[in-house]
């Protein structure tokens, strides 16, 4: 069970709507009248299989996709449209984290340089840049923190990696992260310490998360409310729990149903014990 | 420790105590550091790890594919279908791969041949391993259609097909080679979740059509309770649990183990927290003497630093390699009879 949250909306999608032309093939529909926000505070799943339009959701609101019509707003300010240079300025309330880490940094720069990068643009810093950084790398788990400063990517495991990341998106202190399937790549022993991080960063720091996945299980125990997107369009929303407990779209059953999570193993084996024993009786 | 799994007592695979490693750079990563395995004919096994586990090694070991500068079995055995493998020379290989043994790989994408038509791919598999075969081009409408393929996709180009469509085509291709042993390393890793059940039941009906054997490699228990009647769990390059998979989720044994089930649920505290297991995957190349799970483990005790348990047999075919386990059993030693 999660908390409900009721705030004041951070980002804004209204009536957005892309669609992708390629000579030769039919034109396909990313995403069609989405509307969809996130409040204060708030984690917002959007889940759907591959090619639904997720992703391209997630780049239309970080501006990194402009869409055919519609608008994003940034607390309440629509910033789709905005020329590059006052995009940029904007931007720096929304933070992005990718699936793949591995491909997320340049491997030619040590962890300073990649966050000294990302700090250097916050809006009201403390402390020097050494200093920052550390605290940076110990809020995301990294400790001691002078002990990753030289490092680079590739000398960190997966789940380090993908809390560099993390640390990357929080190093100008972002309102809303943006995350796109974050934690796919990472083991299911390291999943729960990413998840809790994320946790913590949205009950000390008030962070938001439009948070991106495949996995039902995780959307239903992580986020506040869920949309699920289906062919571009979000066919059924609400209360994480309740949409995912108790589906009323087609799709969304189908989902449910198909995912071979542990939960449902353990089912079938209980069912397969009841027989077993129901058997040995008859017997 | 005598093991017989399969219902004819006959196994179309068994690995002992094998010890593996990769050469990088001056380093030696030791990707396996003690694997035991058994796969009974027509049995479906699956083995469960994380990222470093070492199962994919497992899978390129059973199918000839290591590296051959870059790697080196340092001690054990494999045998297949009663035949010791351990030491084949690339070219012997040839008479393994294929028939007895196949494999389906996660990513079809990499694997099938971009600028041939599916229909020839298959047909290669079925002219290489299956030459009694006449008429080639029925055979392979057959395969298509026994994967569930209209048969026109054999006209059709890899990068034509849905992934879905492109994994039942390595499929066919893997069963054109008549295989005894099917090896999928994360078939479905790859898949939309609706996908990815399909192709799930798809293995399970092939396998009990055919008869063949599966040994199922993945990193998501779900899926590998989805289709398999006994369970491995690896760590750090070593089997540390094995049993029937309804044994491994009602009473899992290994504290590893026992964390992942619990981590997979993605259930919370009532402090709001997902359960997890502290720590990080041990890097393969520097490992100590003892258990790899020692720096992890909420159990763990000085013994650990020191060196890995032998299996303690639990009965019904579970077993586990964990001292605190064993020093349980050995305190109500009736549990430990079977």
């Amino acid at each position: 069970m999660v908390e409900t949250v009721i705030g004041k909306p951070v980002l804004e999608l209204c009536k957005v709507s892309k669609s992708f032309h390629r000579r030769g093939f039919p034109p396909v529909t990313a995403a069609r009248e989405v509307d969809l926000h996130v409040c204060e505070a708030e984690t917002v799943a959007l889940v759907g299989e591959s090619g639904s339009g997720k992703s391209t959701l997630a780049k239309i609101a970080l501006g990194l996709v402009r869409p055919d019509a519609g608008e994003v707003k940034l607390f309440g300010k629509t910033i789709s449209g905005l020329p590059m240079g006052q995009l940029r300025e904007v931007r720096t309330a929304m933070q992005p984290v990718f699936q793949d880490s591995s491909a997320a940094f340049n491997p030619r720069r040590t962890v300073t340089q990649l966050l000294s990068q990302a700090a250097i643009r916050h809006p009201s810093p403390i402390g020097t840049m050494r200093e920052r950084l550390i605290i940076l790398l110990e809020q995301v788990g990294l400790r001691p923190g002078e002990d990753y400063l030289g490092r680079f990517p590739h000398e960190l495991s997966g789940g380090q990696r993908q809390r560099l990341s993390i640390a990357r998106a929080l190093a100008m202190d972002p309102p809303i992260i943006i995350a796109d399937e974050p934690l796919s790549g990472a083991d299911v022993s390291i999943r729960g310490q990413l998840l809790n991080l994320m946790i913590d960063l949205r009950e000390k720091r008030k962070v938001a998360y439009l948070f991106i996945t495949h996995d039902i299980s995780i959307a239903k125990a992580f986020a506040h409310r869920v949309a699920v997107m289906y062919k571009g369009s979000i066919v059924e929303r609400g209360n994480a729990d309740e949409v995912l407990a108790n589906p009323q779209h087609e799709y969304t059953k189908r989902l449910v149903e198909g995912s071979l999570t542990v939960e449902q193993a353990e089912k079938a084996v209980e069912a397969i014990s009841h027989k077993m024993e129901s058997g040995v009786a008859a017997s | 420790m005598a093991e017989t799994t399969a219902k004819s007592g006959r196994n179309i695979l068994e690995i002992d105590d094998l010890k593996l490693a990769y050469l990088v750079g001056g380093a030696r990563v030791k990707a396996a550091n003690g694997v035991t395995l058994r796969v009974g004919e027509g049995e479906a096994v699956g083995i469960v790890g994380e990222s470093g586990s070492g199962k994919s090694t497992i899978a390129r070991t059973v199918l000839g594919l290591l590296p051959e500068k870059t790697s080196e079995i340092e001690s054990g055995k494999l045998i297949i279908d009663g035949r010791d493998v351990t030491r084949l020379s690339p070219k012997e290989w040839e008479s393994v791969r294929g028939n007895p043994v196949a494999i389906v790989f996660q990513d079809p994408l990499s694997f099938l041949n971009p600028v041939m038509r599916i229909g020839r791919q298959i047909a290669e598999s079925v002219e290489h391993h299956d030459q009694g075969v006449k008429d080639v081009k029925a055979r392979v409408a057959e395969l298509l259609t026994l994967v569930k393929l209209p048969v026109t996709a054999a006209r059709a180009y890899p990068h034509e097909l849905s992934g879905g469509m492109r994994q039942r085509a390595m499929m066919a291709i893997a069963l054109g080679c008549r295989p005894k042993l099917l090896v999928a390393d994360e078939p479905t890793t790859a898949l939309d979740v609706t996908t990815q059940s399909e192709v799930m039941e798809l293995l399970r009906d092939l396998r009990k059509k055919l008869g063949m054997a599966l040994l199922l490699i993945s990193h998501d228990l779900g899926v590998v309770a989805s289709a398999c009647e006994r369970i491995y769990v690896m760590y750090a390059g070593r089997t540390v649990e094995w049993g029937p998979t309804a044994t491994i989720f009602s009473n899992p044994s290994h504290p590893y183990t026992k964390g992942l089930l619990r981590a997979a649920k993605a259930t919370r505290d009532e402090r709001g927290r997902f359960e997890t297991i502290p720590g990080d995957v041990p890097n393969l190349s520097k490992q100590p003497p003892g258990c790899p799970f020692e720096m992890r483990c909420p159990v763990a005790m000085p013994v650990c630093k020191e060196s890995m348990p032998a299996p303690t047999d639990l009965g019904s075919r579970h077993a586990v390699r964990c001292y605190a386990v064993e020093a349980a059993a050995q305190r109500v030693p009736a549990s430990a009879a079977s």
